[in-house]
């Protein structure tokens, strides 16, 4: 596995760049900050409401303490009981307040940020749906699957809590300073001397701390990675007795997570002893020189009993932002991962002045046409060819010819390199992407069925398709009898990935869907029968001769039957097209074609066969 | 694209919610295994937690002795000595702070360390069945999020259950000794709170779980869009896909907003409460120490306790709502521990003198009700060829499964050269066998490493033969790294055809006893397919190998054909045979023959 050794080192290793990674080395905190704006732009009012009610608790909650002061240097020391009511009244007062501010914009704040993360979760599912097929193929589905869950949980917990916490702390560390230097300069610049080390404290460990954090989180992305490709590849591994290696692996990156928990741990550890310390001598040093100040009458008893409260409270800001630190380290750089996604744009872009084309069978062409999934490597060098309205085409080739590469190209899953694909002599990069959809079906190697019903497999949640077309479209594409013998017939569900069905019947439903959506629509058979015995595939060509009259087809394919009817047969080798002609003609031109039929024709030799 | 190798069972319905989940106590009892497992930072966390938990106390006293001192009127050296004396606590405070966070992480490092090894070792041994009632996707979310709700219960706990518990304790000592009635009303008032709290945070518990399970029904759906992202775009469904997720995500607000509302009140109330109290105490206090019951220094000394009290039952109020929200996380770890339906036996015999010779005796196989392989009954005689042909769906691949273990026979029994595969060891079982599976999963790896993980010891020769007999030798000028070309999830696209041939090249370089080919040339074109199995013709002499597959060409010259249908054996016999008896094997070969006929006709 291409993970981390047991040695905990990582192997270099060239790998393909995904964009959402390479997008990494532009990306700037701006980026991220205009993000996090763009989002709660429609709430301002609301966030607006919010600071008020904070600045308004800040202000309420120096009050106790400065009471308490009020109590012992009034009402208790001169034995006053009468005079502690009104004391008392403002304080529960204010705690009430207090209490109910706070909620209120504790719901106000909460509400936002949780809207605006539904909106931002939103936003990023649509943009990366939106992305071309390369960026599906260089991005593993478990980045995605983590920026979708794990990094919008982190941002929410920074704009529902976070946020709020750092404000409101640092009010309140402002809000006191001044209060006791208006009750008395001389304590306050007591209570107050520790406070500039700790803020030195604070940044140096903020330093290691996001820097612990940060590797953290790269790990763990290679964790999740790893786990994700041991259990698919679970069976292998079990089959091919590979436990041993796999469990060795995993030992490795879990030894290193517990490494690198272990040296966050320390930063922490460090941190916050310092801190506590430096509480002690802030404290200790308030009560040795207050109590000269109370002997020497600068000071009072109350304020001194005060005091203790405002220079523990001066500390608590800095404390809970430290323990905040982890949280807002994580909720930084997710946002970041996000916005870097964000900022990831299709390579292959709409058209501005978008071309519609009719919904009637269309003729497609090729015209000098290269291409390549990486620079360099090209896997389709100057093909040429054209196919009317209505004709069956079929291209044959030995694998890796580019067969597939080529079909992909008609639906625009890739963009060319070099020369056009055009359908109804428009160039697809002129097509209005809906009538692109609508105009090619593609139905590919290893289908793809989705965790939901058979019925919702096949109609794609398109409430315009009946029942009744649905399966008349199964029994066409003879899916039908298994999908009858299932125990909730198109109401059974499947697993993700269509797991419980085997693969020839993964290929029956998919070949059903392309024949219930769009009726004119070129349809792209790459290999789709190929896991299907040939009795059915038999029954299937009937159906789909009499289904695809008078509609464009491509068909790749490698057996034979399915090949000779062709109105043109297209021969691929090494990413050229080599012949193109009907069967006979090709049989005929004694080329290629002529050497591969011969070839095919003699290993199931008919003479033999009946004999 | 993500595929995935688990098509052998071919009507699995989640068993999750017939199984019924253990005990609670069960589910906290394995998580106290792991958690004594590390004795030295588990002794470590508890004494340090108790000399934290009586230095903290000191403070407060050492300040109300200040204030008291002051009053009357003490010189500056006997408040000196109090100050340093408050330094001293404060550094041991310190001390024993640092080892708590120091114990409490090592303890939960361990744990969290141990219970993703034993999980992840777990799944290295479970059977299908397993993997097929539980997707990728839960399975992950299991292995981290749920296993780091568990370590963060222990880093809490080890860090403030027994210093919170050594704290209060004493506190309430010390204010009884000044003030009965004042301590006694303190604590009832924050006692009530607290249980508030906790019954609240129970009550809400349901709801945070709620929360949790939406979120990872968001994650399940992102999962299956973006796998399946090709239909998607080809039937350009974008729109209704991103409508069905703004549901789900809706639903997740929802849910979110209806716990944090409820949440929120709760967690602010010990603030509140802890203030409320200061307020009752500085009325009640205050006019004590009017009328002289207590000192000044006392009533400084409550006030600061106060705090301290409410801090300490907060603490343990959040262990025990955070214990009640991972009680989800330990039931779903649960299940994850329990051992494999599929194992190695304890007395196992050896696989050295085996002779390759398969045989199914009247197996049955059962999944979930459905009878899938119905009375089996086959030999297949060592260094022989099978090849088993038949309609989708008709039980072939599941049967093949059956000789390494993929699933064992309901009723019946597979033996190799006469001995039950249930008798060996499953590691000496799976050496045995090489096995192409129909869909291929290739790991991130170089070309060549997943090419050499089908044995630990192929020499370059080795690497080139199987190079050559998979065909994969005349790919290799395409590929800009050659063999160190990065395949897989992260690697080059390769086209289906390649994919298999590798498969197939894999498999080979085990030099096995016995080949398993589940239709393993379907991608691949014809030309290059019989170049195939010509070579394999020769790897597999000497060996049992059995090819399911749909052409012609591909089974005709095995030493016999076995026909299945519906879960059974209907026809066997050799290629000549099969062809003079109406069947499906005839029928197969006549469509074919249609194909050649009709070719030669117009040739």
């Amino acid at each position: 596995m291409s993970l981390p050794m047991p040695d905990g080192a990582l192997r270099p290793r060239r790998r393909l760049v995904s964009r959402a990674d390479s997008a990494a080395s532009s990306l700037s905190d701006r980026f991220l900050v205009q993000m996090l704006a763009a989002i709660l732009r429609p709430y301002q009012a609301q966030i607006g409401v919010v600071f008020l009610l904070l600045i308004l608790v800040t202000l309420l909650s120096l009050l106790p303490p400065y009471l308490v002061q009020q109590a012992v240097d009034g009402p208790i020391t001169s034995a006053d009981p009468a005079g502690l009511i009104p004391i008392g009244l403002i304080y529960f007062s204010s705690i009430a307040a207090v209490f109910v501010l706070r909620f209120a914009y504790t719901y106000l704040l909460q509400t936002v940020g949780q809207n605006a993360l539904v909106d931002l979760r939103q936003q990023l599912f649509e943009h990366i749906v939106r992305q071309d097929m390369r960026f599906f193929n260089t991005t593993p589905v478990g980045q995605i699957v983590s920026r979708m869950s794990n990094d919008i949980e982190a941002l929410t917990e920074l704009l529902s809590t976070s946020i709020v916490m750092v404000v409101s702390n640092m009010f309140t560390l402002v809000g006191i300073v001044i209060v006791m230097f208006l009750i008395n300069w001389r304590l306050a610049l007591l209570g107050t001397c520790v406070l500039p080390i700790m803020i030195v404290a604070t940044v140096y460990w903020r330093k290691r701390i996001r820097a612990a954090s940060n590797r953290l989180h790269r790990l763990i992305a290679d964790y999740l990675a790893f786990v994700n490709e041991a259990l698919g590849g679970m069976l292998i591994i079990q089959l091919f007795g590979r436990q041993t290696q796999t469990r060795e692996a995993f030992a490795g990156i879990n030894g290193d997570y517990r490494l690198i928990h272990g040296s966050l741990r320390d930063a922490y550890t460090s941190y916050s002893s310092v801190l506590q310390l430096l509480t002690t001598v802030g404290i200790a040093v308030v009560l040795y020189f207050g109590s000269q100040g109370v002997i020497a009458q600068w000071a009072t008893l109350g304020m001194l009993i005060a005091f203790i409260e405002y220079t523990r409270r001066s500390y608590e800001p800095i404390l809970q932002l430290a323990e905040q630190f982890a949280q807002i380290q994580t909720a930084l750089s997710a946002g970041e991962r996000v916005a870097r996604m964000l900022q990831v744009q299709p390579e292959i872009p709409e058209p501005k002045e978008p071309v519609r084309i009719e919904p009637r069978n269309h003729g497609f062409a090729f015209e000098h046409v290269s291409f390549g999934y990486e620079p360099g490597a090209l896997v389709l060098r100057d093909v040429s060819f054209e196919v009317s309205p209505g004709q069956r085409v079929a291209i044959v080739g030995a694998t890796g010819a580019g067969k597939t590469s080529l079909a992909g190209l008609i639906a625009r899953y890739y963009d060319v390199n070099e020369g056009r694909v055009l359908i109804d002599g428009v160039d697809v990069r002129q097509i209005a992407t809906p009538d692109l959809r609508s105009g090619v079906t593609v139905v590919p190697q290893n289908p793809y069925c989705f965790h939901d019903t058979i019925r919702e497999n096949l109609k794609l949640y398109d409430p315009q398709i009946t029942d009744e077309a649905m399966m008349r479209a199964a029994e066409l594409a003879c899916a039908a009898p298994f999908i009858s013998r299932l125990p909730q017939g198109y109401d059974y569900r499947l697993l993700p990935g269509g797991a419980n069905l085997s693969q020839g019947q993964r290929q029956l439903i998919a070949l059903t869907r392309a024949l219930l959506h769009y009726p004119h629509s070129i349809l792209v058979l790459d290999e789709a029968t190929s896991s299907i015995d040939t009795e059915t595939e038999r029954w299937i060509q009937q159906g789909l001769a009499q289904a695809l009259t008078g509609r464009t087809s491509l068909v790749i394919a490698h057996r034979l039957s399915t090949i000779r009817d062709a109105d043109c047969i297209l021969v691929m080798q090494r990413g050229r097209l080599v012949e193109q002609g009907t069967h006979e003609a090709l049989l005929r031109q004694n080329g290629i074609y002529a050497q591969l039929h011969r070839r095919q024709f003699h290993v199931s030799d008919p003479e033999s066969a009946v004999n | 694209m993500h595929l995935t190798v688990t098509d052998f069972n071919m009507t699995t319905v989640s068993q999750s919610e017939s199984q019924p989940e253990r005990r609670e106590r069960a589910n906290l009892s394995w998580l106290l295994r792991f958690v004594r497992n590390s004795p030295r930072p588990l002794v470590g966390s508890i004494v340090s937690g108790i000399v934290g938990g009586v230095a903290v106390i000191m403070e407060p006293f050492l300040i109300g002795s200040i204030v008291d001192h002051l009053n009357d009127g003490a010189d500056s050296s006997v408040i000196l000595v109090d100050v340093l004396l408050l330094i001293v606590f404060g550094v041991v405070t310190v001390i024993a702070f640092y080892a708590q966070r120091y114990y409490s992480g090592e303890l939960s490092y361990n744990v969290n360390y141990d219970v993703r090894q034993v999980l992840f070792d777990r799944m290295l041994e479970q059977d299908q069945a397993f993997f097929n009632q539980y997707s990728t996707g839960d399975l992950i979310s299991r292995l981290h999020s749920d296993v780091d709700m568990v370590w963060r219960l222990v880093v809490l706990s080890g860090l403030r259950l027994v210093s919170s518990l050594t704290g209060l304790i004493i506190i309430f000592i010390l204010l009884a000794s000044v003030s009965i009635p004042l301590t006694a009303a303190a604590f009832l008032v924050l006692l009530v709170t607290t249980s508030f709290q906790v019954w609240a945070g129970l009550s809400l518990a349901p709801k945070f779980e709620q929360v949790q399970q939406q979120g990872g029904v968001m994650a399940g759906f992102v999962q299956d869009a973006i796998t399946g992202i090709q239909t998607i775009k080809a039937f350009g469904t974008e729109a209704e896909t991103s409508a069905a997720f703004a549901q789900s995500n809706a639903d997740y607000r929802r849910r979110w907003l209806y716990f944090k509302r409820r949440n929120e009140p709760v967690g602010m109330l010990p603030n509140a409460i802890s203030q409320l109290t200061t307020g009752i105490v500085v009325l009640f206090g205050g006019l004590m120490a009017i009328n002289g019951q207590i000192t000044l220094g006392n009533f400084a000394q409550f006030l600061i306790y106060l705090g301290l009290i409410s801090q300490l039952l907060l603490n343990l109020g959040v262990i025990y709502q955070r214990l009640q929200q991972t009680r989800g996380a330990l039931q779903r770890l649960t299940p994850m521990l329990q051992s494999p339906g599929i194992q190695s036996p304890r007395a196992s015999r050896s696989v050295e003198s085996l002779t390759p010779e398969i045989r199914f005796e009247n197996v049955t196989l059962v999944l979930d009700n459905e009878v899938l392989l119905d009375d089996i009954t086959l030999t297949i005689p060592a260094g022989k060829t099978v090849a088993i042909v038949g309609a989708t769906g008709s039980g072939k691949s599941l049967l093949v499964g059956l000789i390494g273990r993929i699933h064992d026979p309901t009723v019946g029994r597979v033996t190799i050269g006469g001995v039950d595969v249930r008798d060996l060891m499953l590691e000496d079982l799976r050496s045995m066998i090489a096995y192409v599976p129909q869909t291929t999963f290739l790991f991130s790896q170089t070309l060549q490493e997943n090419l050499r993980m089908g044995t630990a010891d192929a020499d370059d020769d080795a690497v080139a033969y199987a190079m050559h007999v998979s065909r994969l030798s005349n790919d290799l000028a395409q590929l800009t790294d050659g063999l160190d070309t990065l395949v897989g999830e992260k690697g080059v696209m390769l086209s289906g055809g390649q994919k298999q041939r590798l498969a197939i090249a894999r498999a080979v370089i085990r030099n096995p006893s016995i080949l398993i080919m589940d239709d393993a040339l379907s991608s691949v074109d014809t030309r290059t397919a019989a170049d195939i199995l010509a070579d394999l013709r020769e790897v597999v002499r000497s060996r049992t190998s059995i090819v399911i597959a749909h052409r012609v060409a591909t089974v005709r010259d095995a030493d016999f054909i076995v026909v299945m249908h519906d879960g059974k054996i209907v026809q066997q016999g050799t290629h000549e045979e099969l062809v003079t008896v109406e069947g499906h094997y005839r029928r197969t070969v006549l469509h074919e023959l249609q194909d050649v006929a009709h070719v030669a006709a117009h040739a």
